[in-house]
């Protein structure tokens, strides 16, 4: 737990996406984001997650610490292939304008029972697709956590208007995220040592086993949420509705020139790449793959 | 300049929901530039009384508030939070629930840009907190990343930023080790010798406290019962048994020694108390007797924890543990100390298999660590955590109790028994069907520790049991602990209290940087204060009193107060 909240902290750094206004870094993550929802054709996803990674070493990150963040979404995987598997038929296929290629089942007939889960190659593309945005997901709100401080966000916030109390709410959650997950850490580790494990395969029994750990952690975070409120009030919250900024925010004309950029990119990938290169319908990757490897 | 800083009239405040007084009929005044400590038993209001003084109470808390407190002669019923967070500022005891922001500098800058007028005006402040607190270095750091007492210094320079008034300092170093108490008495020190300011603290720890205070004030059940000179009440032998606060060591033996004591002479320090009862000695008012002890208690040759070699890395490659060797006998009391980070905790969790060693072997009980299996392991070490509430999660002690032998799936019958006999062995058997969320601290403290004990571990791993208790509630902790190990459990204390470590515990393992500094029979560990103040401690306060006074025939290795009574008696 607490290396999953290392992997999603605030590194302080003097790199040019560091630099930017706070502004900017929202609309790169957007930037991101638009097109891997829009997209879901692997290889395109994949340009993309190559793209972030790319941000990610302009930013100092490191590339293992990446495809850690890559990799943790792993259950998140699991499910969406096997929904997709379960489910491609009913959902996707009406998508769908051509005769789909079809590999087998992913459940077998046996005797009255079955067959369920018809896989297709558009069935394991699709997922694929799926797959890459949850990755470019995760992997964009770690390098935005990354290089855009906490207070950076309330400063952008409070420019687009929202109120102080939800900006600081959102600061602190943010701040306090490396001590709550020693918080949950420490819980863990005393169930344990009482005998407590997981893994049933029954997911009712499997829920119910967490309860050990979700009630303390409930718990303990509304104590403490308690001490935080009087922490921050005893330091003068509400003196001004507009607290002084630790920095300037001024737009350069660097982040005009990166803002320019970055709103043709969200244009081009949008417009472009979702209604005239049609990449949302993940064809390019099904035709390479079709004409390539099941060309018989 | 109005002269009273700080006026209680008749304060009595009960929180909503509570069917007592937290603070009854209080009437004080603390004048500018004062530094008053104060100090009680937990739960006697002290707390409760700084949230009067910063305006928590009323405006945050609910409850009804009786009589006035006036701040600069300004009525807290009538100011805001926000009016008098501009002059009194506090720091509450626990830093990790008191540091929010992502780096040190933004929390640090966090009061001043609420209360400031310019970005110039916020650096400034900002900086010269910093630098006084000497945290430039960490700057940039998340403040959940440092140590407990860097946190605390942290929470002291966000304070010193606001530039208040007052100061109220609530606790500090209730959870910090020894090494982070001294860091920040070191840096109140400084901050009042650099400018006087009127400073309320709060703390049980007198020996570090009293000299920079002016004035003591002892609470008792929501009521204060002494407020005077430091020296003048400590001087009250009869009080001070009564309210059962730790006063230092010293003081308590030139009572027992010398009986009544003109306040003058009454010591504070060790410096104080050595040249006291020096003079005692010289003037042939207090004998020293020969020393005799009874043989330290054998204990079973038979290791039940042994260690060869051990290595632990953490998964991020720090490398906690290099090389450790050690055997833990069957039936022994054992302390684990040393500085925060030396690697005592991560050693305790290897026995009971949380961690898996990196390199070398531990066997427990005959079963090696590395291949055993997480259950066979909880049955043999169990560990009681700091907090109990990091593990209660119940809605009756029995089924709180129950958990722990239901995960072995165990029969009824036999978690029944068991869960009868651990209520049993630490007296909450009326409290079985009770809401261990209803209970006091103590008691769910018990019930923690009861809660492992289902398991019939053969060695009991208790973790910081003292921290952020007062003295009395830790020596009931203690007391249960030896009773335990009295019916033949093997305990294994971590702490940082070596007062209490003196006490109870028959052997000590210092850790320092991930290995065994020193390891043998408490009294033998104490006698080597250079060595173990390599892992930053330092014996307990009577301890260094025989080491200083060596000359005149004490020994340097008494343990206790009551130790020191035998060696040394008063001369009718």
């Amino acid at each position: 737990m607490s290396s999953f909240s290392s992997l999603f902290r605030y590194i302080p750094g003097e790199t040019f996406l560091h630099k930017l206004d706070p502004r900017v870094k929202m609309l790169w993550f957007f930037s991101v984001i638009i097109p891997a929802a829009a997209w879901s054709d692997p290889i395109f996803m994949s340009a993309i997650v190559m793209l972030v990674i790319i941000y990610g070493k302009i930013a100092n990150d490191s590339v293992s610490a990446m495809l850690k963040a890559i990799v943790l979404p792993f259950p998140a995987y699991g499910m969406v292939l096997l929904f997709n598997l379960l489910a491609f038929d009913f959902t996707v296929k009406s998508m769908v304008s051509w005769n789909l290629q079809y590999l087998g089942w992913l459940i077998p007939r046996f005797g009255s029972f079955g067959p369920f889960g018809h896989v297709s190659v558009e069935s394991l593309v699709f997922t694929l697709g799926v797959c890459l945005r949850v990755a470019v997901f995760v992997l964009a709100s770690r390098l935005f956590l990354l290089f855009t401080s906490p207070s950076d966000i309330v400063t952008a916030f409070s420019k687009f208007k929202v109120p102080l109390e939800m900006t600081t709410a959102i600061s602190v959650a943010f701040g306090y995220l490396p001590e709550l997950a020693r918080q949950v850490t420490t819980i863990m580790e005393a169930q344990r040592s009482r005998g407590w494990q997981t893994g049933s395969k029954n997911p009712v029994t499997a829920t119910k086993s967490f309860v050990p750990v979700v009630v303390p952690i409930v718990l303990r975070s509304m104590v403490r949420a308690e001490f935080l409120a009087t922490a921050i009030t005893s330091r003068g919250f509400g003196a001004t509705t507009k607290p002084i900024t630790l920095r300037e925010t001024k737009f350069s004309v660097t982040d005009v020139a990166v803002t320019v950029v970055l709103l043709a990119f969200i244009a081009a990938a949008s417009l472009i790449g979702a209604w005239y290169l049609n990449i949302a319908s993940f064809r390019v990757t099904t035709f390479l793959l079709r004409n390539v490897f099941f060309k018989a | 300049m109005e002269d009273k800083a700080i006026v209680f009239e008749n304060v009595s405040w009960r929180y909503e929901g509570n069917k007592e007084d937290t603070l009854r009929d209080i009437n004080f005044e603390i004048k500018a530039g004062e530094t008053v400590v104060i100090t009680g038993a937990s739960g006697a209001g002290k707390t409760t009384l700084c949230r009067c003084i910063n305006g928590l109470i009323p405006h945050f808390y609910e409850g009804t508030l009786r009589g006035d407190v006036l701040v600069w002669g300004e009525n807290s019923k009538t100011s805001t939070t926000v009016d008098l967070a501009r002059r009194v500022g506090m720091c509450f005891d626990n830093p990790s629930n008191q540091l929010f922001c992502a780096t040190v500098l933004e929390e640090i800058a966090f009061g001043p840009q609420n209360l400031c007028k310019t970005r110039d005006e916020v650096m400034q402040r900002v900086s010269d907190a910093m630098t006084f607190c000497r945290l430039e270095k960490y700057r940039d750091k998340s403040p959940h990343s440092l140590s407990g007492g860097e946190k605390q210094e942290v929470a002291i320079a966000a304070l010193i930023s606001m530039e208040p008034e007052v100061m109220i300092l609530d606790e500090p170093t209730s959870n910090i080790d020894a090494v982070g108490t001294g860091l920040v008495f070191e840096r109140m020190r400084q901050l009042l010798k650099e400018k006087k300011r009127t400073t309320v603290i709060v703390e049980h720890k007198l020996q570090y406290v009293l000299p920079l205070a002016d004035r003591l004030i002892i609470i008792s059940d929501g009521t204060i019962v002494a407020d005077d000179k430091p020296r003048k009440v400590l001087s009250d032998a009869e009080l001070i048994d009564k309210v059962q606060i730790q006063v230092p060591y010293v003081t308590t033996l030139t009572h027992r020694l010398a009986g009544s004591l003109r306040e003058e002479d009454v010591p504070i320090t060790l410096e104080e108390g050595v040249a006291v009862i020096s003079r005692l000695v010289k003037a042939n008012k207090v004998r020293v007797n020969p020393v005799r002890r009874p043989p330290p208690a054998k204990t079973s040759e038979k290791p039940i924890i042994s260690c060869s070699d051990v290595w632990y890395h953490y998964p991020d490659g720090t490398e906690a543990l290099k090389d450790v060797n050690l055997d833990i006998f069957d039936g022994e009391f054992v302390g684990l100390v040393g500085r925060n980070g030396s690697g005592k905790t991560t050693l305790a969790k290897l026995f009971n298999g949380l961690y898996r060693p990196t390199k070398g072997k531990i066997l427990v009980d005959g079963i090696d660590v590395a291949t055993a299996s997480v259950r066979e392991l909880v049955s043999r070490v169990g560990y009681s955590f700091q907090n109990p509430d990091d593990q209660i999660f119940s809605n009756t002690v029995r089924a709180e109790l129950e958990f722990g032998p239901k995960n072995l799936k165990l029969s009824q019958d036999e978690i029944a028994r068991r869960v009868e006999s651990a209520a049993s062995e630490v007296e909450i058997t009326p409290y079985l069907d009770a809401n261990p969320f209803n209970l006091s601290q103590g008691l769910r403290q018990r019930v923690a520790v009861a809660s492992v004990l289902t398991l019939n571990p053969k060695v009991l791993v208790v973790d910081e049991p003292t921290t952020g208790q007062d003295f009395a509630r830790s020596k009931i902790v203690m007391n249960l602990a030896k009773a335990l190990c009295d019916r033949g459990r093997t305990i294994i204390i971590i702490s940082h209290n070596m007062d209490l470590v003196a006490e109870y515990c028959q052997r000590l393992v210092v850790m320092l940087d991930g290995q065994v500094l020193v390891s043998g029979l408490t009294r033998e560990v104490f006698s080597q204060p250079e060595l173990i103040g390599r892992s930053s401690l330092e014996p307990p306060q009577v301890t260094q009193v025989g080491q200083a006074l060596g000359g005149v025939g004490l020994p340097p290795d008494v343990l206790t107060i009551t130790e020191m009574s035998e060696v040394m008696s008063g001369v009718k």
